[in-house]
């Protein structure tokens, strides 16, 4: 009986360890977003250095990261601290906009992707249906 | 005519569960009236739509290490987009609570099972009346996660617990380890407010155990709640929202501690001199005769110094669970209620233990069924009459507030339905503002004026399968595209 307790706790740790394990694993991907929006930052810094403007104000084209691979065409619009992303799929331009600030900045572009992703699925679901 | 003692006994009763089923008339038709606010909508879908798994995965990335919690986003009705179904949760929660505190002082107190049933009916009910917010408790499903469910899912750890260590040479030991183990995973990744209080107590378990055969059989658990614990702090998302949090602040901890201990003194004080908590204790000293606390609990309190230790160190422990709270964001001066919620439930039970840990009143005046009827009306009186969320409740439903709410949030949902009937392929659904907001069921985020935090407006446009919303008077709607 005590044998099979410990057991059950080592199917516990390992899961626990694989759980954040994988944790760790999507992190990375979280940060290759963040990598294309530090990106889109420093985009600003170069290329609109001597604009007055407030902090998130810019615009940027560049990809939307998914499993490390650019897949996506991602139009970044930014101003008076709202954002614009538009994502583009065949002749789709899905958008969405929200407001950001330094604090929400990086967890709300990512729910924004994420928001994006999951509209481009369902319009791709439409899309071939209206192929067929 | 004076009525036989057996009639007086009923009298009582009635009386005593007057105290109850008031409270809980009340709060369920509150949860007729209540409805979801743009939190709730933004976390149930997250599950919703990238998976219960991926969601969880991106919350303790992104944001904390509540994985339970998170998981608990998905298993509601919400999660399944009935929002008439989202009008049981706060049902669910109160007899959840009530539930698994009848299990739990089925396991530290000997008495009848009715008596225990009736005492844990009264808790639940004192507990909501006085609760410091009962919209985070309650009303508001995802709070409710953090800071009530998380005591049930308590409760039944240690009733499971309970049986687990009485009854290790049994065959059935495997299926209370079990279940004691899921119901600590569960707790641990609720709300950090009870790692302290897990913490204590599975060393408590080790040290009692130690040297004796129960050592053997309680170290895999104290191993799972550890790797638990470490699962839960180790979460990325914390670190990357305290980093949010502080904005680049310095942060002086010493000042943080400070401003907890004065916060804490505060409630403390404010708690103990409620009247209807001065009464509450009152009614246990007179009906203290009929409970009495298991002999393993009653012995570790046989002398009058260790019962006020207990008292000084549930005290403790409270302080203790508000520090995960205030230590990270202590530069904050304005602290939220709810986590006192959490709070009073453990002085709830303290006070119980203590009271009933005394010993047995050999006066006739208590036992007189006359004296106990005049405290049950006395204590009916003050709830009656004093502030709480009882009468806030009752002024709020006959002043027309609630029905006034829910007829904002129905027309909001019918514009909400009308849009799915709209041929373009654009989704924009402008709703008017709410204007009668009850403060005892319904708790903000709601939109904001000219999209102050336009991520609300995202969630509840996804939420509902709409490219935009908009408050009426929106003064930048015209920017948009």
């Amino acid at each position: 009986m005590i044998r099979l307790k410990y057991f059950i706790l080592l199917v516990v740790g390992i899961a626990f360890i694989w759980v954040r394990q994988d944790i760790a694993k999507y992190k990375i991907q979280f940060a290759a977003v963040k990598m294309c929006m530090d990106s889109y930052l420093k985009s600003r810094e170069e290329f609109n250095a001597g604009l007055k403007e407030s902090l998130f104000d810019s615009s940027y084209v560049g990809f939307l990261y998914i499993n490390y691979i650019p897949t996506y065409v991602l139009d970044v619009n930014a101003k008076n601290n709202f954002c614009d992303i538009s994502l583009f799929y065949n002749h789709e331009n899905l958008q969405t906009r929200f407001y950001i600030s330094d604090s929400t900045c990086l967890f709300q572009i990512t729910k924004g992707l994420n928001y994006l992703y999951k509209k481009l699925e369902s319009r791709k679901m439409v899309l071939s249906h209206i192929k067929e | 005519m004076s009525l036989t003692k057996n009639k007086k006994q009923t009298l009582l009763l009635l009386l005593i569960l007057m105290f109850p089923v008031a409270v809980f008339s009340l709060l369920f038709l509150g949860a007729y009236y209540c409805h979801p606010n743009i939190e709730d909508y933004s976390l149930v879908l997250l599950p919703r739509d990238i998976g219960i798994y991926k969601s969880i995965r991106m919350m303790m990335v992104t944001y904390d290490g509540r994985y339970f919690t998170n998981l608990l986003h998905a298993l509601n009705p919400l999660y399944f987009n009935s929002i008439s179904g989202y009008k049981w949760m706060p049902v669910i929660g109160v007899l959840f609570f009530n539930s698994t505190l009848y299990l739990f002082l089925t396991t530290i107190l000997s008495a009848k099972k009715s008596h225990i049933l009736i005492l844990a009916s009264v808790i639940t009910a004192f507990h909501f009346a006085i609760v410091p917010s009962l919209p985070h408790q309650l009303y508001w499903m995802v709070s409710s996660f953090v800071y009530l469910y998380t005591w049930s899912f308590l409760f039944l750890f240690f009733y499971f617990f309970n049986h687990y260590w009485n009854g290790l040479q049994k065959n059935a030991s495997l299926w209370w380890y079990g279940l004691s183990a899921i119901c600590l995973v569960a707790v641990t990744g609720m709300n950090e407010m009870f790692l302290p209080l897990l913490i204590l107590f599975l060393l408590c378990s080790l040290f009692l155990s130690f040297g004796t055969p129960r050592f053997k059989a309680i170290l895999p658990l104290v191993l799972i709640g550890v790797l638990a614990i470490a699962f839960f702090i180790s979460s990325p998302g914390i670190s990357g929202r305290l980093e949010r949090e502080y904005k680049g602040e310095s942060i002086d901890y010493s000042i943080s501690i400070m401003r907890g201990a004065n916060q804490y003194f505060y409630f403390f004080k404010k708690n103990l001199s409620y009247p209807l908590v001065l009464f509450f204790i009152l009614l246990l000293f007179v009906f203290k005769n009929l409970y009495s606390l298991q002999s393993q609990i009653e012995s570790r309190l046989s002398t009058f110094t260790k019962k006020m230790f207990f008292i000084v160190f549930i005290f403790i422990l409270g302080y203790f669970m508000v520090q995960p709270y205030y230590i990270p964001i202590g530069h904050i001066d304005a602290f939220p209620k709810r986590i006192y919620n959490v709070i009073q439930v453990l002085y709830i039970l303290g006070i119980i233990i203590f009271i009933f840990s005394l010993p047995k009143f050999k006066m006739d005046g208590l036992e007189n069924v006359h004296f106990r009827i005049f405290v049950v009306v006395g204590f009916l009186v003050f709830f009656y009459f004093t502030n709480n969320n009882w009468t806030k409740m009752k002024r709020e439903f006959s002043t027309g507030v609630w029905s006034a709410f829910d007829a904002e949030m129905e027309a909001r949902y019918a514009l909400i339905e009308k849009s799915k009937f709209d041929p373009s392929l654009y989704k924009l659904v402008t709703l008017p503002p709410l204007r009668h907001i009850p403060q005892t069921i319904y708790f903000p985020p709601d939109l904001t004026p000219h999209r102050k935090e336009n991520n609300w407006n995202k969630a509840l446009a996804a939420f509902f399968y709409l490219d935009e919303v908009r408050l009426v008077g929106d003064s930048i709607q015209n920017e948009m595209k």
